[in-house]
């Protein structure tokens, strides 16, 4: 066998192994098969996700799920407003076990590979920042001491749109540091009947789930994301995109070059997700709004009108 | 075949159509501007033979046809007529010095593609035949004006065409045996040297035909003399008849 026909190989292997994640997700999880698509991407492209939802749609499921599937090490905060950074980042504790007394680090829960912070606006400012560091730089900082994190690192933020009283919203420097924002909305009525059939039948409706693939696998296949191959003028189309957020009237400040690196790295996720062993246009227009609708901000005169994020995102595309 | 190859083939079909269209466009003007040369007949260089210059014009046309149809060479005129390949090419051209595993699937994908892809997407048929039409019909134009000859006058060009009343005019008469091209039958004036021909004639003004009507005698053909004008023609007619009465 040649080089051509092992590459073309590896590439399918690859496909094949997404194409089983995403079916062994739908053992649990019904429905929502955009949502799951966009966490895959945000994993495959080693990227945090902010996760807008209602109460009860099922984001701990999703992601315990996911983590369970990928064969991660899963943890969840929940965040409130007396919620300390070290009982996120963990903390120094007098160890009496052995003869010597010392202190010994004890890790806190962002120390998994896969987290759901959950209520992140809930969180006081001081205790946001500390997932700065974690997001970004997949390390905390404890004293004196620098821990790094297990690669592969994900954190999933999630935040109810609904109640806004008693939060401290996310500043924009922290949410340029999520890759996308989601929107988890309510299923369709057939899925809803189909979730209330599954998990009204037992008592714990717990399936088996199969590890699918294993954390250097998924490591091999976020590298493998990155060398998905993009043609220039599909790259520069999406700078254009993210610089006319900039230009935009109806917006108070557009989108970073962050944006735009995310924009295509994502792009190319969602390529090897579809199957695709180049990124298409399609797959930049797919991820513009995930990727640039929290890195925005309306200006007063878009929001008396009553525009949306998204709307003004659609003019941009088209 | 690597994928540089499969591109740079993609690109040499392309210079080759275009430079098919620029040498039918060449030919076309060169034929046309041969038929208008002849038509015309003007000298267009004193020095040169003006099919030479003719000639030259129209290779000057087919390199810059040729310069400015393949200026705007994109590998996406492949993509726009073979939409299988649409955004495959322009990826594999931008990522072609990549050689990991994503572009070289990519790769492989494309060499599998095209292989139904050929330079004869991207050949305009119309065009084509239609140029070879126009050249086809320039070529009997350019053969016929060189059936005509050089020197070409409205009379040789109804002696090889034709009149449209050619039927009418029935041989009738002491015109029957008139020549129809006098040149035919007496050679063209540039085959006349002059050094070889005697050419003799009288500058008597005494050969006026009033003066040598036959039959006259000497003391006629004085008293005729003082008849200056035709008009008197009669008159004199008529004194010669007296003449020859009294004698």
């Amino acid at each position: 066998m040649n080089i051509k026909g092992r590459d073309s190989d590896k590439y399918k292997k690859a496909n094949k192994k997404i194409s089983d994640i995403k079916d062994e997700i739908s053992k649990v999880i019904v429905g929502q098969e955009q949502v799951i698509e966009h966490t895959l991407i945000a994993i495959l492209s080693d990227g945090n996700i902010l996760l807008e939802s209602n109460p009860g749609l099922g984001k701990t499921k999703l992601t315990e799920t996911i983590s369970q599937v990928l064969g991660l090490e899963f943890s969840r905060i929940q965040n409130t407003p007396d919620l300390m950074p070290s009982d996120i980042t963990g903390t120094h504790i007098i160890d009496e076990s052995n003869e010597t007394t010392e202190f010994v680090f004890q890790e806190g829960p962002i120390f998994a590979n896969m987290i759901l912070a959950d209520e992140i606006n809930r969180a006081t400012p001081k205790t946001q920042s500390a997932l700065l560091e974690a997001m970004q730089e997949k390390q905390v900082t404890v004293g004196n001491q620098t821990y790094s994190l297990d690669d592969p690192f994900f954190l999933i933020a999630t935040q109810n749109p609904l109640e806004q009283e008693g939060t401290y919203p996310l500043p924009e420097a922290q949410r340029d540091r999520f890759m996308i924002k989601l929107k988890l909305d309510y299923p369709e009525e057939e899925d809803e009947q189909e979730i209330v059939e599954r998990f009204t039948s037992e008592l714990d409706f717990n399936p088996k789930l199969e590890k699918i693939i294993s954390k250097p696998s998924l490591i091999k296949l976020q590298e493998f994301t990155r060398q998905i191959p993009i043609a220039n003028d599909i790259r520069d189309y999406a700078v254009s995109i993210v610089k006319e957020t900039r230009d935009k009237e109806e917006l108070k400040y557009g989108a970073s070059p962050r944006a735009s690196i995310n924009l295509v790295i994502t792009a190319k996720a969602r390529a090897l997700m579809n199957n695709r062993n180049h990124v298409s246009k399609k797959d930049i227009d797919a991820m513009v709004k995930p990727v640039l609708r929290h890195r925005i901000k309306l200006s007063f005169e878009a929001e008396k009108q009553g525009k949306s994020k998204d709307e003004i995102i659609e003019e941009i595309i088209h | 075949m690597r994928i540089e190859k499969l591109l740079k083939t993609l690109k040499r079909e392309f210079y080759k159509i275009n430079f098919l269209q620029a040498a039918l466009d060449s030919s076309i003007l060169f034929l046309l501007l041969g038929i208008v040369y002849f038509f015309l007949d003007v000298t267009l260089h004193p020095n040169y033979w003006d099919y030479h210059l003719l000639g030259g014009i129209a290779v000057l046309f087919l390199f810059i046809n040729f310069l400015y149809r393949s200026k705007d060479y994109t590998i996406e005129i492949y993509e726009e007529e073979n939409p299988e390949l649409n955004e495959l090419l322009r990826t594999a051209k931008d990522n072609v010095k990549k050689s990991n595993t994503a572009s070289e699937a990519l790769f492989d994908e494309i060499k599998d593609l095209s292989r139904n892809v050929s330079s004869e997407s991207i050949i305009p048929n119309n065009q084509i035949l239609a140029k070879t039409l126009i050249i086809g019909v320039l070529s009997i134009a350019t053969v016929m004006t060189g059936t005509i000859g050089d020197d070409f006058t409205t009379e040789t060009l109804e002696n090889v065409l034709g009149t449209e009343d050619e039927e009418e005019t029935a041989p009738t008469g002491e015109f029957d045996y008139e020549l129809q091209d006098g040149e035919d039958a007496l050679g063209n004036h540039s085959d006349i040297d002059p050094e070889d021909m005697d050419i003799e004639y009288d500058t008597n003004p005494q050969e006026d035909v009033r003066q040598t009507a036959p039959f006259a005698s000497r003391q006629e053909v004085e008293s005729l003399q003082q008849f200056e004008d035709d008009t008197d023609m009669d008159l004199a007619q008529e004194y010669l008849e007296l003449i020859r009465e009294e004698n």
